[in-house]
This record gives structure tokens, sequence and C-alpha cells, in this order.
């Protein structure tokens, strides 16, 4: 066939296998750099993009941390505002009056930042007690 | 990437008809490379496969990592709110018991 559109030697019966050689050898030489290049590129993006994800994984580790914090904190607190109701009801119907019960409430008002969870619990469930016992009267 | 339609040809400054040859000899070339371990070809395809499913695993962490952040924004300004209110209930209870004189 003769390549009449192309500067492209001919290749006659005669040189076939030297022309296959040839094209062979300039295949190589001419692609394989470009594939290379490709190869290349895609491992640096895969070394990029590797580091990116473990700079998430980090940042998402850190944030639940805090999340996980914060959340026990809330859960705290909500303690602290169910002990302070109970307290104020307490208050309210009138039964600590002039009992040493006020003082250990004056106390326990005062050392509530400083109480455990399970110390909250304790004191929540004893005022929560107390005032169902004398909400029946 | 797709390698087949790598086509470096298609930006040269050359006539059309000889543009259309090049780019049908690159694609034998192409299909030439397609089974030679020489032009690492399958290895290409694979990291690329890999960088596909790695972006959008960094998409989804990414979207997770907002979600994260108003959930934390949340529960901080909750915190605070009671915090405060409970600060103040305290404050306003001991006052009711008369303890702050104690």
């Amino acid at each position: 066939m003769n390549i009449i559109e192309t500067e492209i030697s001919h290749i006659s019966e005669d040189n076939i296998d030297s022309s296959k050689l040839s094209l062979a050898n300039n295949i190589i030489y001419n692609i394989k750099p470009i594939m290379d290049n490709i190869l290349s590129k895609a491992t640096t993006d895969i070394e990029s993009i590797s580091k990116r994800i473990k700079f998430k994984d980090n940042e998402i580790k850190t944030k639940k941390i805090k999340i996980k914090k914060d959340s026990e904190q809330l859960e705290r607190q909500k303690k602290v505002a169910q002990l302070l109701l109970n307290v104020e009801k307490l208050i309210e119907l009138n039964v600590i009056k002039n009992t040493p019960f006020k003082n250990e409430l004056v106390i326990l008002l005062k050392i509530i930042p400083k109480l455990t969870i399970e110390k909250l619990d304790k004191h929540i469930k004893k005022t929560s007690n107390i005032v169902q016992r004398h909400q029946k009267y | 990437m797709n390698i087949k339609s790598f086509n470096p040809i298609s930006k040269l400054s050359i006539p059309s008809s000889k543009k259309n040859f090049m780019t049908t000899v690159l694609k034998s070339i192409y299909r030439i490379c397609e089974n030679d371990p020489l032009f690492k070809k399958k290895e290409i395809e694979s990291k690329y496969k890999k960088i596909k499913e790695w972006e959008t695993n960094l998409k989804h962490k990414e979207l997770f990592i907002e979600k994260l952040v108003e959930l934390q924004i949340e529960i901080s300004k909750s915190l605070k709110v009671l915090d405060m209110e409970n600060t103040s209930k305290t404050e306003d209870l001991l006052y009711k018991l008369g303890g702050e004189e104690q």
C-alpha cells in the first residue's frame, strides 16, 4: 500500500522484516515515554489522594472524640438540670424548711460541678423519691 | 483518564487528513500495546480505577466531616445554653435556700 497522504516511507516486500523492526522500535521509543508519564502521574495522584484520605481520617477521628466528649458533658448537664428541678420541687413543696436536709441541699448545690455521673444519678434518685413521697399528700 | 481517549495528535496543527491517518495509526498502536506488558497498560488502568474509587471515598469522607461539624456545633450550642441555665438556676436555688450566706 502506498501512503500518499503522508511522508512515511513505503514498505516494500524485500525490507518488510527490517521495517517491522524499525516500526516496533519507533513505537517503543515514542509511545513508551508517554505511557511511562501517564503511569508516573497516576502513581503521584494515588500518593496525593492517599495522603488526603489519611488527613481526612485523622480529622474524622479528632471530631468524633470532641463530639463524644461534648455529648458526655451534655448528658451530665441534663442530669444536673434534672437534679436542680428536683431541688426546686422540694423547695416549692416546703418540705425542707428548718430541717438538716436543707443544709445538705445547700452543700449539694455548691458541689454539683464536681459530682460524678454516678453521684448525680444517686442524688436524682434520692430527691425524686422524696418529691414523689410528698406530692402524694 | 481513559488511555484510549488520550490523543495528543488532535492537538497538532497539521492537515486533518494527516491527523485522521495518524489517529488511526495511534489507535492501532494502542491496540498493539493493549496486551504488551512493556507499556504497563493494565497497571495504568488499575491505578486510574483506584484513583476513581479513592476520590469517591474522599468525597464521602468530606461529606461526613461536614455532618460531624454540624453535629458538633449543635451539641456545643445546647451544652452552652444548658450550662448557663444550670448555673443561673443553682444560684437562684442557693438564694432561695439562704445558702449564699453560709
